[in-house]
């Protein structure tokens, strides 16, 4: 693995103007007969000439790099950020300066700044094992004439991200899924990016995605799109039927109803603090009112989970892929709901506990957690085999799996862009490992290795 | 319980129904002929009378010549005139902001000045017209003490009309101008003064210049600038010597100020330059800040007369701002509202790189 920093050149005259790179006389050897530099989406054309100055003598490393020098303009042309450390591959024609890893951002935040990246921030606590330049963006940071960005790079000197003219990168780990962002998709071909987690599922389409799969089956709860007639239907044969729009998460829009008496349902609003009655025969009425059968809505059996002391939990699972493309489990945390409330998430008052913990509690401690951990580990295994199999992209998923109080399995629901708040609280190890995975995920995708672990040479 | 009724309009305008009163009438008499000319059905609507989870709004609506209060339906595109400071209008613009199938232009009408002096430090091109800032803390306020004869004290964000404080060395002194007078303090007093003075709120030190006067008073100039028919930046007024260090509430239209030391022509020799500067500006904020129709860009000059900015506000900012125009900048300003929100209804269709692209002047 070659570590390299950017200079600008030091020759003065005639040659500064030219593609040409000047390096120490080991890595001149080695890099000679290459033609084509590539830095993120753009290339030139290349020659490479030793630097009598510069003194070897040292293995290159993180701290210790090996210094390339360009020219002023070679620099602008290509958008290196001088600041960063590099890794540099080459193959038998070009020599490749990266990762130029993109984070598409969301909505979160309507301009951004160092300080409203934090997550982001976490995760460059990798950065010394894969270097390169990162940089968040969004669908107005692209200048389109120019193609470039105009987004935040991480400054690994001064552990900020800064604002900057920057190059489309190689690969984009898509965090925001507003249909604004859809463009990464459509510009696959024109920017030749690759793009993970290029798409979110809603409800009503993962239940489609997984209903035919004989292994994850048995976990899924009944569901229907709401309609006047499939509510009742469900009535018919549960008392109590949970509504959740298709496209909302963070339990943002759930109502429950519960069959009161046969001509009386109870509404508990998540928006409201009193519960509504209300007559069998202002059941459409209220829908209708409510925008729910405009809205798209899925409606599942509300289930009997487990409890500790009276509040309903559920188990949060996080898969990953790691950088040998290989889907991994990364943290199980579980999500006990607020006293007297019936949703678990954290970003509604949900409090983190450990596996084992949590099951213990709510089954006493002969409960066999090893064997229900394994099972956990086997289903959301699964899932992921199979959502690689939709021809998508994915390598983050957050899977909401519950116990019911017969220890049964039931699937919740799988979020692409799941929030890891629980596991910062609950084990910072583990939170870090999560932030860490998509960037040695992404530098892997992008062509390139990490410290300690390919130290092949040529 | 009772249904609403569906009723559709294109464009939606809000205002703030408490401050901004003379602002209705002003939205009717101009909007009402393009509503007719274009065939656009527009509401004119306040924060109180939108209701989110209904998806509803209650307003004016205007169909053509008809003017009317009634119900619709959120529009697909809406422009934002109004500085909303409360917690739950915020709230509702957030959401409003995050809503798949509405644009709403105008979203945020107040700037984090240390953000958006960050940003613009990043392209070289507008080196030459900003001076060194950076957020007030003790280390950099004493930094800045140390380093600076001069230097400016300006709110990083404000709901009330922004003002900048300067601080001057004096000798074994420092003289404290807020407007026009100025107040003098000793050396070993102006760190507590300072921090008395900005008590909790956050601030921006920016590096201080001998200003050009314009007759008696530092030249001040504050420019316009508005997305247009064609979604290009373009400047709806200029005006001279008002501004965030100014006292004084002078009207603004396009006309000038001359002086006996600053001519006519020089200050339209100014308008020009900033006018450049200004869209150059407002190009380079599309990329990091999402669907602005409107930007307020103050500049002071040294004395050797190069520009600087100096604040950079949403154009709402100021409530009163209808009332300050000249009947020109008045049909300008709503007319661009108008016309850049047609433009992206007629554009709406584009794929997104295309859209994008066209939205750039």
């Amino acid at each position: 693995m070659n570590w390299i920093k950017v200079e600008r050149s030091e020759v003065e005259g005639f040659e500064q103007s030219q593609n040409i790179l000047y390096t120490s006389k080991g890595l001149a050897n080695k890099l000679k007969s290459r033609t084509i530099l590539k830095f993120g989406q753009k290339e030139i054309p290349i020659s490479v000439k030793e630097m009598p100055s510069k003194q070897e003598g040292h293995k290159a490393d993180f701290h210790h790099p090996d210094i390339i020098q360009l020219s002023e303009d070679t620099i602008s042309e290509l958008l290196i950020q001088t600041s960063s450390t590099y890794q540099l591959e080459y193959s038998e024609t070009t020599i490749k300066i990266g990762p130029v890893v993109g984070f598409l951002l969301g909505e979160q935040h309507y301009y951004y700044h160092h300080r409203r990246l934090k997550e982001l921030t976490d995760a460059m606590g990798i950065y010394e094992k894969v270097g390169g330049l990162f940089i968040a963006f969004r669908y107005c940071s692209i200048d389109w004439q120019e193609k470039c960005i105009f987004g935040h790079y991480y400054n690994d000197v001064t552990k900020r991200w800064e604002y900057g003219k920057l190059p489309i990168p190689t690969v984009v780990y898509r965090r925001g899924f507003n249909k604004r962002n859809n463009f990464v998709n459509e510009y696959k071909n024109e920017f030749q990016w690759k793009v993970f987690n290029d798409i979110r599922f809603d409800k009503w389409e993962m239940y489609c995605q997984l209903k035919d799969n004989e292994k994850l089956n048995p976990f899924l709860p009944v569901t229907e799109l709401l309609t006047v007639d499939s509510l009742l239907g469900l009535f018919e044969k549960y008392p109590k039927v949970i509504l959740k729009p298709k496209s909302l998460s963070r339990g943002r829009g759930i109502t429950i109803i519960t069959l009161k008496s046969p001509e009386t349902f109870v509404i508990h609003d998540y928006r409201y603090y009193n519960d509504l009655t209300i007559a069998k025969a202002e059941l459409e009425e209220y829908l209708q009112e409510g925008k729910y059968l405009d809205s798209e809505y899925i409606i599942q059996p509300f289930l009997n989970l487990a409890n500790i002391e009276g509040s309903p939990w559920d188990i949060r699972v996080v898969m990953q892929k790691n950088g040998e493309n290989q889907w991994i489990c990364n943290g199980i945390e579980c999500r006990l709901a607020p006293s007297g409330k019936m949703i678990t998430n954290i970003s509604n008052g949900g409090r983190a506990l450990h596996l084992k913990e949590a099951l213990e509690l709510a089954f006493g401690e002969e409960v066999e957690s090893d064997l229900i951990s394994k099972d956990i580990h086997a289903i959301s295994m699964e899932f992921c085999k199979m959502m690689d199999l939709t021809g998508y992209h994915f390598a983050e998923f957050g899977l909401d799996i519950a116990l019911d109080t017969h220890q049964h399995y039931w699937f919740i629901e799988a979020n692409v862009r799941p929030t890891f708040k629980g596991f910062k609280a609950l084990d910072e190890q583990i939170y870090k490992q999560i932030c860490y995975e998509p960037i040695l995920y992404s530098t892997s995708i992008a062509g390139f290795s990490w410290g300690n672990n390919d130290d092949a040479d040529e | 319980m009772k249904l609403v009724q569906s009723y559709t309009a294109d464009f939606g305008f809000i205002y703030n129904d408490k401050r901004q009163q003379k602002l209705i009438s002003h939205l009717i008499t101009q909007l009402r002929p393009l509503s007719m000319e274009h065939k656009i059905k527009i509401v004119l609507f306040s924060l109180e009378n939108l209701d989110l989870d209904g998806t509803i709004i209650s307003g004016t609506i205007i169909e053509g010549n008809s003017v009317q209060k009634g119900q619709c339906d959120i529009p697909p595109f809406i422009y934002n005139l109004a500085l909303h400071s409360n917690a739950d209008k915020m709230d509702k613009m957030r959401s409003l902001r995050k809503m798949e199938n509405t644009l709403i232009i105008n979203p945020i009408n107040r700037f984090i000045q240390g953000i958006i002096f960050e940003m613009l430090s990043s392209l070289p091109n507008l080196q030459p017209y900003l001076l060194p800032a950076v957020s007030l803390n003790t280390t950099t306020l004493s930094d800045y003490l140390e380093k600076y004869e001069s230097f400016f004290i300006v709110q990083e964000k404000s709901f009330s009309k922004p003002k900048a404080v300067t601080i001057k060395k004096l000798h074994d002194e420092y003289i404290i101008y807020i407007g026009a007078y100025g107040q003098r303090c000793k050396k070993d007093e102006i760190l507590p003064y300072i921090k008395k003075m900005i008590h909790k709120n956050n601030h921006l030190l920016i590096k201080g210049i001998d200003r050009l006067k314009n007759g008696d008073v530092p030249l001040e100039m504050k420019i316009f600038l508005q997305k247009n028919w064609k979604a290009e930046w373009s400047i709806t007024a200029t005006v001279a010597n008002q501004g965030i260090f100014s006292k004084s509430e002078s009207y603004f239209a396009k006309t000038r100020y001359p002086s006996n030391n600053l001519g006519i022509e020089e200050i339209n020799e100014y308008t020009k330059c900033l006018d450049t500067v200004s869209k150059e500006i407002g190009r380079f904020l599309d990329y990091y800040i999402p669907f602005v129709g409107s930007f307020t860009f103050d500049f002071i000059f040294d004395e050797i007369r190069s520009p600087y900015l100096i604040y950079v506000s949403g154009f709402e900012q100021d409530q009163n701002i209808i009332g300050q125009m000249d009947s020109e900048s008045q049909i300008n300003l709503l007319q661009n509202a108008f016309y850049y929100l047609l433009f992206l209804m007629n554009n709406s269709g584009m794929e997104k790189g295309a859209h994008h692209e066209l939205d750039k002047s």
